[in-house]
């Protein structure tokens, strides 16, 4: 203890220190409601002086000097991010999924009145009908005007599968590019990170925008992130560096040649491979391209079941023409995107061959269409336990994805709660701490003021 | 754990949400009064669902079905008891007519009287309902009966329409008028099980002078050859073919009798190599043993009258009950259908409604339960979203 004015010394930084942490605490409840902000907290740490020599008695060698504030810490725990982001991008990939089932859900419209499941009904019994009298042209009529609603129904299904499927492939561009913003907002701040830590600034605030962003694009895409020494992340996509503080490489679409749909790469560089991918870009090349093509599939495979056996089967009958002919194709087309009434048919019901024999009261043939119902006609089912089948399976994928969402984002919650427990911002906290921080200035003060009594004393009454 | 203001906020609504879309099924499922309103709500019960509405439409199909056969059988019925009604009159009429006292002035009264009658039969065997004629096999368009001159023909054919009444299960409900009223001269041919149409192809046979080719490219089996002949413009106001599975039958539409030739047909065993038919029958019906009454009344034929006049007229009224007895039968059996299917529809109508309905009780309930809950919900999060240390500085 050599200085006289040393007090004042340690008044002055106590001060100082002290309104360094009302600051932060100031920062900490104004950014309370702030998404993705972290709360941050000042570190107090002790100043020594080193007052050595000869002549200084070693008990008061290093005396404390006050108090500094050399850090304002951001209070995060790392772990719970990377699983957040691990297990966000999981709910953000059957999130996706399961709206794309429930797209699907919708097309088919079952169990409502007019879903497919119902035509199929009439189409049959309208056979039967005409089976029951096969000269009677309104009888025609109706299977004519049926096959029509058939067909319309499967056109309409197999054009709603197509059309999801082409906003399943805009989506993907749209989210190429919404990465590429991310990559370079990311690259961005990665530079002035880097360049407020040369400078010894403190980057917090850049670091939760960071952070933020790296949330946002892990929704997307399945990539490694590690933070550099300077404080910048760099994130690694399948060995390759996406963005770091040096670089950043931008994703593009390009059009497969065979299907027409967007292929996502590396901009100028080899194709990405999805399959070891997850999150929302994954799960719309999983929907595009599998699952909507699956149900796609089924519909053509129903049809053209349909198709064939009920053409097979018209063709063995005569019609109703004087004199008779033999039948042909009942339905024109292969799938459920071709089928239709044959046009003559349409202009004619009269040359629906209903009758095994040539004679109008005939209606066997009719009867073996009807029939065709319970056959094995599409890929060794009968078509309604087909079609059923097909029905349930959409249900029981959609019930599926669903239970898996819900449980994902009760996770996601759950991990958010334990992040917000960490780092959100507890008003009692800091009205607790702003009270403290407030004392402790004043105290400073008030050494202030006795230190400054003391000088006066000494300097002014000795005499 | 350190709990902030955001944990407590966004907790509660977190809830909120949960509580309020859970409110929001309740009520989707209270307005529709459907538990299952798509596959996902519970495949299981959907697939139940969708397979129960299919068993129900066919059911309501077969039902139909079934009660268009009974009308049909119905109307059938009704033409041949006023068939029998009318050969009963014939009858009395007959032994009256037989009786060696009266003049041919007397027959010839009664032959007209009769003739009144067989027109009456033929007017009944025409009989239509909704634009289908009942007696003509699956000629239904046609007209079956006309008498021109005193020569009767029959335009339909020998095949019964069919009704599906349950799975690939048919009844015949139809009553050709060559089985019920008159059947023309008619010639067989033999076996024709192992005959190969390959070996006539290019061949040709007459009918009444009228050609018919065979084409081995079209005909390949005896019911190929049956249509053939049926659908051959140039023959059908003469003549038609049916098969009992072995043999061509080929019937004349009147009583006259069929000139045959050809090679094939020798082959096949209908005529020998003179051009004889080989198998043949002669005319018979109810228009047939009337029309012979006529005759043998305007030509004084008393013996023949009362004797086998009347024995045919006995057999024809017997068979007209041998008819009417199969009518019976079948309508039974349609009824007995019907019965069944209308008790198959209310199970299946209540399983449906146990898998697709609410128990609207229950789901009131439950409504009930969530909005209290909600309610309760709501006045937590008022309580403990406002206080904070700022509240007591």
């Amino acid at each position: 203890m050599s200085n006289a004015f040393f007090g004042l010394e340690i008044a002055k930084r106590a001060l100082q220190a002290q309104q360094v942490a009302m600051d932060v605490t100031g920062h900490n409840i104004a950014n309370s409601n702030t998404v993705g902000y972290t709360r941050q907290s000042p570190k107090f740490s002790q100043e020594t002086v080193s007052s050595g020599g000869l002549f200084v008695l070693p008990h008061l060698r290093n005396l404390g000097a006050g108090v500094s504030v050399n850090e304002v810490q951001r209070l995060r725990d790392k772990f719970i991010d990377l699983q957040i982001r691990q297990e966000s991008r999981t709910a953000s990939y059957w999130k996706t999924i399961d709206e794309g089932l429930e797209q699907i859900e919708v097309i088919f419209g079952e169990p409502q009145e007019g879903a497919l499941s119902e035509i199929f009904d009439r189409f049959w019994n309208t056979w039967q009908e005409l089976a029951k009298s096969p000269e009677s042209q309104a009888a025609r009529a109706l299977v004519a005007e049926t096959a029509n609603l058939l067909s319309t129904a499967f056109n309409h299904t197999h054009n709603q599968f197509v059309v999801q499927q082409q906003q399943l492939n805009e989506k993907i561009a749209i989210k190429v590019d919404e990465v590429n913003n991310y990559v370079q907002q990311i690259y961005d701040l990665n530079q002035q990170i880097m360049k407020l830590s040369l400078g010894g600034g403190n980057a917090n605030d850049y670091k939760d925008q960071l952070d933020l962003l790296v949330d946002k694009l892990s929704n997307v895409l399945d990539f490694q992130v590690s933070e550099n020494s300077n404080g910048t992340y760099s994130l690694i996509l399948q060995g390759r560096i996406l963005v770091s503080d040096k670089e950043k490489r931008f994703l593009e679409v390009e059009a497969n040649s065979t299907t027409g749909f967007w292929e996502v790469k590396f901009q100028g560089e080899e194709q990405i491979n999805l399959d070891y991918q997850n999150g929302e870009l994954k799960a719309l090349f999983y929907l595009r391209d599998e699952v909507v093509e699956e149900y796609k599939k089924y519909l053509n495979d129903l049809a053209g079941g349909i198709i064939n056996a009920v053409n097979t089967a018209h063709k063995q009958g005569y019609t109703l023409e004087d004199p008779p002919v033999k039948g042909g194709d009942f339905f024109v087309g292969q799938d459920a995107a071709t089928i239709a009434l044959n046009p003559s048919i349409d202009a004619d019901p009269g040359k629906i061959a209903a009758s095994l024999t040539g004679a109008p009261g005939d209606g066997e043939n009719a009867l073996a269409v009807a029939r065709l119902r319970d056959q094995a006609i599409v890929d060794g089912s009968t078509p309604d336990d087909y079609y059923r089948g097909v029905v349930s399976r959409l249900g029981v994928e959609k019930a599926e994805s669903s239970r898996l969402l819900t449980n994902q984002n009760l996770l996601v919650d759950q991990l958010d709660m334990r992040k917000e427990a960490v780092s959100g911002v507890s008003l009692d906290e800091e009205m607790t701490n702003l009270i403290k921080y407030q004392y402790a200035y004043q105290a400073a003060s008030l050494l202030t003021r006795t230190v400054d009594e003391m000088l006066d004393t000494l300097v002014n009454r000795i005499k | 754990m350190r709990v902030t203001q955001k944990i407590l906020t966004d907790r509660s609504m977190q809830n909120l949400n949960n509580i309020l879309s859970r409110v929001l099924r309740t009520q989707d499922i209270l307005s529709s009064g459907k538990e299952i309103r798509r596959p996902s709500d519970d495949p299981v019960r959907f697939n139940q669902v969708l397979s129960l509405r299919t068993s129900i439409e066919k059911l309501d199909q077969y039902t139909s079905n079934v009660e268009d056969g009974i009308n049909w059988l119905n109307l059938v019925d009704e033409s041949l008891s006023s068939v029998s009604g009318v050969l009963e009159k014939v009858r009395t009429l007959v032994l009256q007519g037989a009786n060696g006292t009266l003049t041919a002035e007397d027959r010839e009264m009664i032959a007209t009287e009769i003739e009144a009658y067989l027109e009456e039969l033929i007017g009944t065997a025409n009989t239509s309902y909704a634009g289908r004629h009942l007696f003509s096999g699956t000629q239904t368009l046609t007209v079956p009966f006309s008498r021109e001159g005193d020569i009767i023909t029959y335009y339909g054919d020998n095949n019964s329409i069919i009704l599906e009444i349950e799975n690939n299960t048919t009844l015949a409900i139809g009553f050709p008028g060559d089985d019920v009223f008159f059947r023309g001269f008619e010639a067989s041919s033999g076996d024709m099980t192992s005959v190969d149409f390959n070996n006539y192809n290019g061949s040709s046979f007459t009918i009444n002078g009228k050609i018919v080719n065979i084409d081995s490219a079209t005909i390949t089996s005896l019911s190929d050859l049956v249509n053939l002949i049926n659908n051959d413009p140039n023959l059908k106001s003469e003549v038609y073919a049916l098969s009992d599975g072995d043999r061509l039958i080929l019937r004349s539409r009147t009583a006259s009798p069929l000139s045959l030739s050809g090679a094939p047909l020798e082959a096949w065993g209908m005529i020998d190599s003179g051009g004889d038919i080989l198998n043949s029958r002669e005319a018979e019906g109810v228009f047939k043993v009337v029309e012979d009454i006529i005759k043998d009344l305007r030509n004084n034929e008393v013996s023949k009258l009362s004797g086998e006049d009347l024995g045919n007229l006995d057999e024809a009224l017997d068979n007209l009950l041998a008819v009417r007895s199969q009518v019976g039968a079948r309508t039974l059996r349609l009824e007995n259908s019907r019965n069944r299917f209308e008790e198959f529809s209310v199970n299946f109508k209540k399983l449906l409604s146990l898998n697709e309905d609410i128990d609207v009780a229950e789901v009131v309930m439950q409504l009930n339960e969530h909005q209290n809950v909600y309610q309760m919900a709501l006045a937590a999060t008022a309580r403990v979203i406002q206080p904070t240390l700022l509240d007591f500085l």
